[in-house]
């Protein structure tokens, strides 16, 4: 009960309506805290992305080569996304297409051919996934309804290149067949992102108004890419599903 | 009026210079003995000049428009060059890179090799040297008024200490090698990996095989994961030099079963020593640099490693203790996927790190000037909204 009373009297807090003149003097901007006051265009959003990233390459082979080569241990992907928000309702939601681009690199001691232990020479596959996505992000809980949470979903293309080195050299197999290719398929993602400028509203309005940014949020998403080839056999599957987080920035 | 020497216009230097700057003068420009030509504007102002010949003094740290500094039972400056052909307005003086180091450091008329291999290792380091270059006459005394043209130069013939903890492990064609910086050094050009066949690796499990090891022995035999301190002859550099027994290398290079060496040891990479005329060295270049691959090998040979670092100067300094390993096949990344049924590769992968770099400092710059508009559009409702 405690608690429900909190959380009650918290949301009250945060819901009572505000009536503020609006501007910008030589302190910076004024008047425009309110949530969901529209304080300049919004255009744009930009995500710096970083989450585990563990490509499923083993799918459909015979065996499981990256299993073996590379083991169990976490890897990583960071990169960035921009969306343009063609499409908006202020208030309510957003939608346009978004195009981002990551790196990720795998690698661990290869194998000696002779089975009798690893040598010292690294054998690596990097992965460079690049995906263009339509983009819906709704606005109207942290506009609205004063909850500073913005759910979104992604839906659209991947493309990756990757490579693959043994040592310093680019990796070969036994026919001489040169390790770099790259891969296509599907990506979608569903997200939430959590608004900033909810903790300090004034400071919001200021780098508003003095960046252009209109909203700034931590996100998490959980991302998926199926970069097979839509089943081709000669397209390594490098598409993985994972959670990513991250900033973004509306501007 | 005054009769002026200015600063040279040009200076050629003659031996292959790569990256190095056309100041600095290192033991490989010291043992050939380059040839510095100096281009200097000469302004005489009709002042008669016979009697005097234009001369090159060489001063560390030291002005050697002072008499004194030139004369006496104690001088600081040292001449490089006399009666050097000239006429107004411009002198074209020749002068040697051994003669600047070789008066500054020691007795002149020293021999190549004291000259520009030093055994005071304290001398390492770069020595700051100026060029004067002046009007004398017979008695050493310029004339009234004279001003000196100069050169600033610096000097550096001993190369830095031996890189410590090598280490070498097994790749495909290829060994790993691996390594700490020296211990006080300056600041690195990058290092010198230099290796040698020893011969083919014997068919029937070495002596010290028999381990688990496949018969990869040295440093190759835990991939590089510890220290191949237990090979004979391996022991650190500068306890080694000179200490190779040429007995022990008995049918190095031979191959076959039986002319394989056990030891460590060859008889042109001496630890301690710097890397000799000839031997097969590749630049890792970077000072933070400290790990390369010895390559490319033949797989099943036998190879010895060592690594010696490289100053600013591009001074090779000692080599590292030897570390021995046997190239032998890998099954990388890629040969396992395609052994799985994978069937990408070869494709177009238009990749690398500069296009990759590329693509996403094109992102990023989007991206700002897309916040940059943002911000000006934003100054502008601001001020029509003030207004």
């Amino acid at each position: 009960v405690k608690v429900a009373a909190l959380v009650l009297s918290f949301g009250v807090v945060l819901s009572a309506p505000t009536a503020l003149a609006q501007g910008v003097d030589q302190f910076g901007a004024y008047g425009m805290e309110e949530r969901g006051q529209v304080r300049s265009g919004q255009e744009a959003a930009f995500e710096l992305r970083i989450g585990p990233y563990r490509p499923n390459v083993d799918d459909k082979l015979q065996g499981s080569p990256y299993q073996d080569i590379f083991g169990d241990s976490q890897r990583w992907h960071a990169g960035i996304e921009i969306d343009w928000q063609v499409f908006r309702i202020p208030r309510l939601l957003s939608l346009g297409p978004g195009v981002g681009m990551a790196y990720t690199r795998s690698s661990a001691r290869a194998p000696l051919a002779s089975g009798t232990g690893l040598s010292a020479q690294d054998t690596t596959l990097n992965i460079i996934p690049f995906h263009l996505v339509g983009v819906l992000r709704l606005d109207v809980l942290a506009d609205r309804f004063n909850v500073p949470l913005c759910p979104y979903a992604k839906f659209g293309l991947g493309y990756a290149m990757w490579w693959s080195k043994d040592g310093e050299e680019t990796g070969r197999d036994a026919d001489g067949i040169e390790a770099k290719d790259s891969s296509y398929g599907l990506v979608w993602a569903l997200g939430v992102a959590a608004r900033l400028d909810w903790l300090d509203p004034e400071d919001a309005a200021n780098a508003d108004s003095a960046l252009g940014i209109n909203h700034s949020a931590l996100f998490l998403e959980y991302f998926g890419s199926d970069l097979g080839g839509f089943g081709s056999s000669d397209v390594m599957q490098v598409g993985t599903q994972t959670f990513v987080f991250g900033l973004m920035l509306e501007i | 009026m005054a009769q002026t020497i200015n600063a040279p216009t040009a200076v050629e230097r003659r031996g292959e210079r790569g990256t190095l700057i056309a100041t600095r003068i290192n033991r490989k420009d010291c043992l050939r003995n380059e040839r510095i030509t100096f281009a200097l504007p000469v302004t005489t102002n009709n002042v008669d000049l016979s009697g005097y010949q234009l001369e090159v003094w060489v001063g560390a740290g030291s002005d050697c428009n002072t008499d004194t500094s030139r004369m006496g039972s104690s001088p600081t400056c040292w001449r490089v060059q006399s009666d050097a052909a000239w006429s107004s307005p411009t002198a074209s003086v020749d002068v040697y890179a051994r003669d600047i180091i070789g008066k500054v450091s020691v007795t002149a008329g020293a021999s190549a090799e004291t000259v520009c291999t030093p055994t005071d290792t304290n001398a390492r380091g770069p020595t700051a040297v100026k060029l004067h270059f002046m009007f004398l006459n017979s008695a050493g005394l310029p004339p009234m008024g004279h001003t000196a043209g100069t050169w600033d130069a610096e000097y550096d013939v001993i190369g830095p200490p031996a890189p410590r903890s090598v280490r070498a492990g097994i790749g495909e064609r290829a060994l790993v090698v691996s390594w700490r910086e020296p211990e006080g050094t300056g600041t690195l050009n990058g290092y010198e990996l230099c290796w040698e066949a020893l011969g083919a690796e014997l068919n029937t499990e070495p002596p010290d095989a028999g381990t688990g090891d496949a018969g990869i022995d040295d440093a190759g035999t835990d991939a590089g994961t510890s220290d191949a301190g237990t090979d004979a002859g391996t022991s650190d550099a500068g306890t080694d030099a000179g200490t190779s027994d040429a007995g022990t290398d008995a049918g190095i290079g031979a191959g076959g079963a039986g002319a394989v060496p056990t030891e460590c040891t060859s008889l042109n990479l001496i630890p301690g020593e710097p890397p000799r005329s000839g031997t097969h060295c590749d630049l890792v270049t970077g000072s933070s640099s400290t790990t390369g691959e010895a390559k490319p090998l033949t797989n099943g040979v036998r190879y010895v490693v060592a690594v010696a670092a490289q100053d600013d100067f591009q001074n090779p300094g000692d080599l590292s203790a030897l570390r021995c390993g046997t190239p032998e096949p890998v099954t990388g990344f890629f040969e396992a996927y395609r052994a799985a049924g994978g069937g990408a590769g070869g494709g177009y992968c238009a990749i690398g790190a500069v296009p990759s770099r590329a693509a996403a400092a094109g992102i990023v710059f989007a991206a700002l000037g897309l916040l940059l508009r943002r911000r000006r559009r934003a100054a502008r409702n601001n001020v029509r909204g003030a207004a």
